[in-house]
């Protein structure tokens, strides 16, 4: 049969085989081809790592630079990572050895973020602890600051069940602030027993003892926040630990104490020191939930907490919203309290923008104005008294904005920098012998006078006499400014030169910070100096400038003035005194001050 | 033509069985399915293993509840342990889980498994995830809200964004703190435009800050240098100096204290009170050292660190503290720096004092206990202490200005505790009693006004009383009490008081009657106080009022008042001096 030539239009049986056999070859790796390259497209869509994984030989994977890339790389959105995924990932990464490990742990440092970076950076972080806690905690180099700290805990939290001698060991070879990181993760992951303590203490810092000390407060203090937020609120004030440290902590508990007691919780914050730093915040924190309700809350304080609460409500106001303060305060039917408002707001706004405040400066209502102002020259005076010296005609020219004052304060803020130019211009510019003139010059060598003082005395001295003056002198204000900033003896060396005239205040003034340095016998030859009618008022001026404070001082000085008469009068003076008597001397300092009375 | 048809069908018939086959194959054989789903758990995490350890937890079976998992001994075996139990699970059950793991108690290495449940949860469903934080022990809630948000964040940014700035402080800070740190891939203004719109500029400062401090962690003065330009709260920069000086500590030989000082001082201001925590934490390592380095310094730095030094050593030796003080000359002019520092020695030995108080230089003591006092207050029962200071004074310490200082603190925080032990410790007529009073009017005015009137009528007390309502702005109730006050004393001040209020309120006509209430010789005293007094600012308003005012005589002097205001202060226009000054000529002519 198979000799047989085929028919002519028929197909012989070879040939149908073939044809049959080449359909079937070609639609089997048709279809396989297709079915791969549909299902591969869709996998590494859902599910490349997993794929990846176990089409790859795992076993025989080494290198780890690749697989952790991979898996970092790959998975940018979490939509599509799953639990699943971590499984596997982590059952693979069991599979490296050390070397795998810390070599993926480090790579893992540098990759840029992605949704699978920081558990496989957490699987890694165990996996290493487990195998050398030493070289776990050492490959941490290789991490940014806050990452240090995350891991850092994760590792000592397992350290601390595992070996907790050992892991206290290792804490004390951490810099700070990762040995204190380290040392509250494990503390926090422990029962507080006495063994624990005594764990802790072979670390041989002194402040352990706070430390744990502190970790227990903080325990009670958690325990109590969410029944009992009041007597959380009382460990916190009455706790070793600085305020500053449990910032935190406050603001927690006045949350709750916010949910309970609404607004009335802001008395609560007279009891934490108004000198804390975080009190302001802790009361912006209150304040910024109900911003309205709290200004009207304020109106029934009284004026002194009202007008501390003011200034950090309205600061924030300001930098968040400052037309929806304006609104407010404006609405406010308290006269009192609005204009206390307003002052504050506005003082605020123009001290930390002034240039904003000045393009709005018609908007604000009249009375409000000077403060606005002021601040705005205060402000720039210091750094940029060119600009205010433009704006100067302009602003005097606002209904409101106090133009005597303006100048003065633009002096005053000018002249703590740059002395010698604001001299010479006011020199220059305001009225000889005018009180304005007379009030800026005692400001200006006062700061004049302690980069130049004998300039500045002789400023002084050539300015007088002005008949806005009082009895004091601007030479006064020369010696007061070196007195007060620590060059008593420039001061002393000017004290001749000045005028006759004025010398019993200021001489007197010397003479107390001389008697407090014990150098009575130069307060005693300084009276000298001063004219003779006013010897008794020079020793008056100086007990009553100690009386408040050093009442054996004055004890001391009474004793060595010559004049029986004048000693009498003084301490009849001083007898007469009795705000001062009843409150800084002994009955027995009274005693002897008595005895120097003459009959 | 048919061969080649039946060649075709063939062909093709091979080919489309080919293809079917192929199919069949390629679905039994090569399912991805078949692969993570019909593969038991088990099968897939089971890769040929290195250790024995490894092999033995292969062949542990999947976990079916929590406990299975706590009881494992390694982290990792936890944590893969939890993994295969939480593969197949529904959000709502990993939630289930969660909520039972708060049930469970102190079991060790709770937390990082909880953290694990939170993560995943987030992961279905965030907003339940972050739900539960509130539920979990409090003292969780930032490591939790960090895990959630940390999840959330990477896979919806916008909705966690939504959220973290819903939330009330300081978890809004946190979950912004979370999400800045996670999405690294966000540029710097795309940050800085979210922090602006959500109101979490601080926390983006404060992140970069802390990067940059990192950087310069080992050079104390570049990273004081940072925080100190930085704008971010204070409380804040106090903890980052902390953390700067631990590290300095650890870095610089202690030996050189005093440089470390110097340092210090060199580089903070008074205001820039960071510095406290700088030097009280440099000082815990060896006050007496740091004291004694300290007194080679300027005058200037010792004056400025010589407290947080002094209460270092006070608190570890208060004794050899204290004796520092009185052995040398020190600070011999400088009295409030003596007193500030007698005082810290003084709150440190609080409950001995009586016995102690003859180590203290006489001058210093009444002004140490008032200081100590004021910093003590707080933590002390009022009656505890009034005893404390009665003792003191029975050893011959004036503690008059102690005790009243006292008061007025006491009436500041509890007006009411202070009136009721104040009679007890203050004399009769006492100028603490009006600070009490006014305190006390503001919370209780029917009791201040009634005490007011049962003291003799030469103290004057109820005007504090009134005048405490106009300074509240209270201003009916003050008219109320104005005719309560009793003749003898000086009213003029309510007056003046009541009438600018009246004023500021637009009630011209009844600032002006106020004045008949008064006596005729005092009436013209009134206007001319109300004229200026009250405030400058307001001085511009009675140049409408000026006509109205009852004579010429009191026109007259009104307006001479105003023109000596306007001089000092420059409150008026040009026109409203000539206005006003017109009312002066028409007396002079």
């Amino acid at each position: 049969m198979g000799v047989l030539p085929a028919k002519p239009g028929s197909l012989g049986v070879q040939q149908k085989f073939f044809l049959l056999t080449v359909g079937l070859v070609v639609g089997f790796a048709l279809s396989m081809f297709s079915y791969f390259l549909y299902s591969g497209l869709a996998s590494s869509r859902l599910d490349t790592v997993s794929n990846d994984l176990l089409f790859d030989d795992l076993g025989t994977l080494d290198d780890a630079d690749a697989l952790v890339e991979r898996l970092a790389l790959e998975r940018t959105s979490g939509k599509d990572f799953s639990t699943s995924d971590l499984l596997k990932i982590s059952s693979n990464l069991k599979t490296f050895d050390d070397e795998e490990l810390s070599k993926a742990f480090r790579i893992s440092a540098s990759l840029p973020f992605s949704t699978s970076l920081y558990p496989i950076q957490e699987m890694l972080s165990e996996y290493l602890v487990e195998r050398s806690s030493e070289n776990a905690i050492a490959s941490l180099v290789w991490f940014e600051s806050h990452r240090v700290e995350d891991l850092l805990r994760i590792m000592f939290r397992h350290l601390a069940h595992q070996d907790l001698q050992e892991s206290v060991k290792l804490v004390t070879g951490l810099k700070q602030p990762y040995e204190k990181i380290a040392i509250d993760a494990m503390l926090g992951e422990l029962e507080l027993t006495d063994d624990v303590f005594s764990s802790f203490r072979s670390i041989n810092r002194a402040e352990i003892d706070s430390v744990i000390a502190a970790q227990v407060q903080e325990q009670k203090i958690y325990d109590s926040i969410n029944q009992d937020p009041s007597t959380a609120f009382e460990l916190l004030l009455t706790d070793d630990v600085e305020d500053s440290e449990q910032a935190e902590l406050f603001s927690q508990v006045l949350n709750e104490l916010f949910q309970i007691e609404g607004l009335d919780v802001i008395k609560r914050l007279n009891f934490i020191s108004h000198n804390a730093e975080f009190y302001d915040e802790l009361f912006v924190q209150i304040a910024t939930q109900d911003r309205v309700g709290t200004l009207n809350y304020l109106e029934e304080l009284s004026w002194v907490n009202r007008s501390g609460y003011l200034f950090p409500l309205m600061e924030n106001w300001v930098e968040e919203d400052v037309d929806d303060a304006l609104d407010t305060v404006s609405a406010l039917t308290n006269q009192t309290l609005r204009s206390n408002a307003f002052g504050i707001l506005l003082g605020e706004w123009g001290r930390t923008r002034p240039l904003e405040v000045l393009e709005r400066l018609q908007e604000i209502p009249r009375q409000h104005r000077s403060v606005v102002v002021l601040n705005i020259v205060r402000t720039l005076g210091a750094n940029n008294p060119d600009e205010v010296l433009r704006l100067l005609p302009s602003l005097k020219a606002m209904p409101g904005a106090f133009t005597h004052e303006i100048e003065r304060t633009f002096v005053y803020s000018w002249s703590s920098t740059f002395p010698a130019q604001a001299l010479a211009w006011v020199k220059e510019h305001i009225a000889p012998e005018s009180r304005q003139r007379d009030r800026m010059l005692s400001r200006v060598l006062s700061e004049y006078a302690l980069v130049q003082p004998q300039k500045a005395m002789e400023v002084a001295i050539s300015e007088d006499p002005n008949p806005s003056r009082g009895e004091l002198g601007l030479a006064h204000w020369v010696i007061d400014s070196l007195k007060n900033n620590d060059q008593l003896d420039t001061a002393i060396g000017l004290l001749e030169q000045v005028p006759k005239d004025n010398r019993t205040s200021t001489y007197a003034d010397v003479a107390e910070k001389l008697v407090l340095e014990g150098q009575f016998e130069v307060v005693m030859s300084m009276s000298e100096m001063v004219p003779e009618s006013d010897r008794a008022v020079y020793f008056r001026a100086v007990v009553q400038g100690l009386s408040n404070s050093n009442s054996s001082d004055v004890l001391t000085l009474v004793a060595k003035i010559p004049d029986a008469k004048i000693r009498s009068d003084v301490v009849n003076r001083t007898l007469e005194d009795t705000w001062a008597t009843e409150r800084y001397f002994t009955e027995k300092q009274l005693e002897t001050l008595r005895s120097f009375v003459e009959d | 033509m048919r061969v080649k048809q039946r060649r075709l069908f063939l062909t093709l018939g091979g080919l489309a069985v080919g293809i079917g086959l192929g199919l069949l194959v390629s679905v039994a054989f090569f399912s991805p399915d078949r692969a993570t789903t019909d593969t038991t758990p088990k099968a897939v995490v089971s890769p040929p293993s290195q250790s024995d350890d490894v092999n033995n937890e292969k062949i542990t079976p999947v976990p079916t509840n929590l406990a299975s998992v706590l009881e494992l001994d390694t982290a990792s075996a936890r944590r893969l342990a939890l993994y295969e139990l939480l593969e197949h699970k529904s959000g709502e059950q990993i939630a289930e889980l969660l909520r039972h793991s708060f049930t469970i108690g102190n079991t060790k290495q709770l937390t990082p498994i909880q953290n694990l449940l939170f993560a995943a949860l987030a992961r279905f469903d965030p907003e339940l995830s972050l739900e539960i934080v509130w539920r979990a022990e409090r003292k969780k809630w930032e490591e939790f809200l960090t895990t959630v948000f940390r999840e959330w964040a990477s896979a919806d940014l916008q909705r966690s964004i939504q959220i973290g700035s819903e939330l009330d402080e300081p978890w809004k800070s946190k979950a912004f703190r979370t999400i800045f740190q996670i999405r690294q891939d966000l540029s710097d203004s795309e940050r800085a435009d979210l922090a602006a719109s959500f109101g979490a500029a601080r926390v983006l400062k404060e992140l970069a800050l802390e990067t940059q401090i990192d950087e310069v962690i080992d050079e104390p003065k570049a990273a004081f240098e940072l925080i100190l330009q930085s704008d971010i709260p204070d409380f804040r920069k106090s903890q980052m100096a902390a953390r700067i000086t631990e590290r300095w500590i650890e870095t610089e030989d202690i030996n050189n204290i005093g440089s470390m000082l110097n340092l210090v001082y060199e580089m903070f201001s008074i205001e820039q009170y960071q510095w406290r925590v700088v030097v009280s934490t440099l000082a815990s390592t060896d006050p007496q050292l740091a004291w004694e380095q300290l007194s080679t310094l300027s005058l200037d730095a010792q004056k400025l660190l010589n407290d947080e030094v002094f209460k270092a050593w006070v608190k570890l030796d208060p004794n050899g503290a204290l004796s520092a003080l009185n052995e040398s000359d020190y600070m011999a002019t400088e009295r409030w720096e003596l007193n500030s520092l007698y005082a810290l020695w003084a709150s440190a030995v609080w409950q001995q004092l009586p016995e102690k108080i003859d180590l203290v230089p006489v001058d210093h003591r009444s002004s140490m206990l008032t200081t100590a006092v004021r910093a003590l207050a707080p933590q002390i029962e009022p009656l505890e202490l009034l005893e404390q200071l009665r003792q003191l004074q029975g050893v011959g310490v004036n503690t008059t200005s102690t005790i009243e200082s006292y008061f007025m603190m006491l009436s500041d925080k509890d007006p009411v505790a202070a009136l009721q032990w104040a009679g007890e410790y203050l004399d009769e007529g006492s100028f603490v009693f009006s600070t009490i009073l006014r305190e006390l009017a503001v919370v209780d005015l029917t009791r201040a006004m009634e005490f007011a009137l049962q003291q003799p009528e030469s103290t004057g007390m109820e005007q504090s009383v009134v005048q405490t309502m106009f300074t509240q702005g209270w201003l009916e109730k003050g008219l109320e009490l104005l005719p309560k006050v009793r003749p003898g004393t000086s009213v003029m001040n309510l007056y003046v008081s009541a009438g600018a209020l009246l004023i500021e309120n637009g009630r011209i006509s009844e600032a002006i009657e106020l004045a008949i209430k008064l006596p005729e010789e005092e009436q013209s005293e009134y206007f001319v106080n109300l004229s200026g007094i009250r405030s400058y600012t307001n001085s511009f308003l009675f140049v409408q009022i000026l006509p109205q005012l009852p004579s010429e005589e009191i026109r007259a002097l009104v307006a001479e008042r105003m023109l000596r205001t306007n001089n000092f202060i420059g409150t008026l226009t040009d026109d409203e001096i000539e206005i006003v000054r017109s009312y002066l000529q028409a007396t002079i002519e």
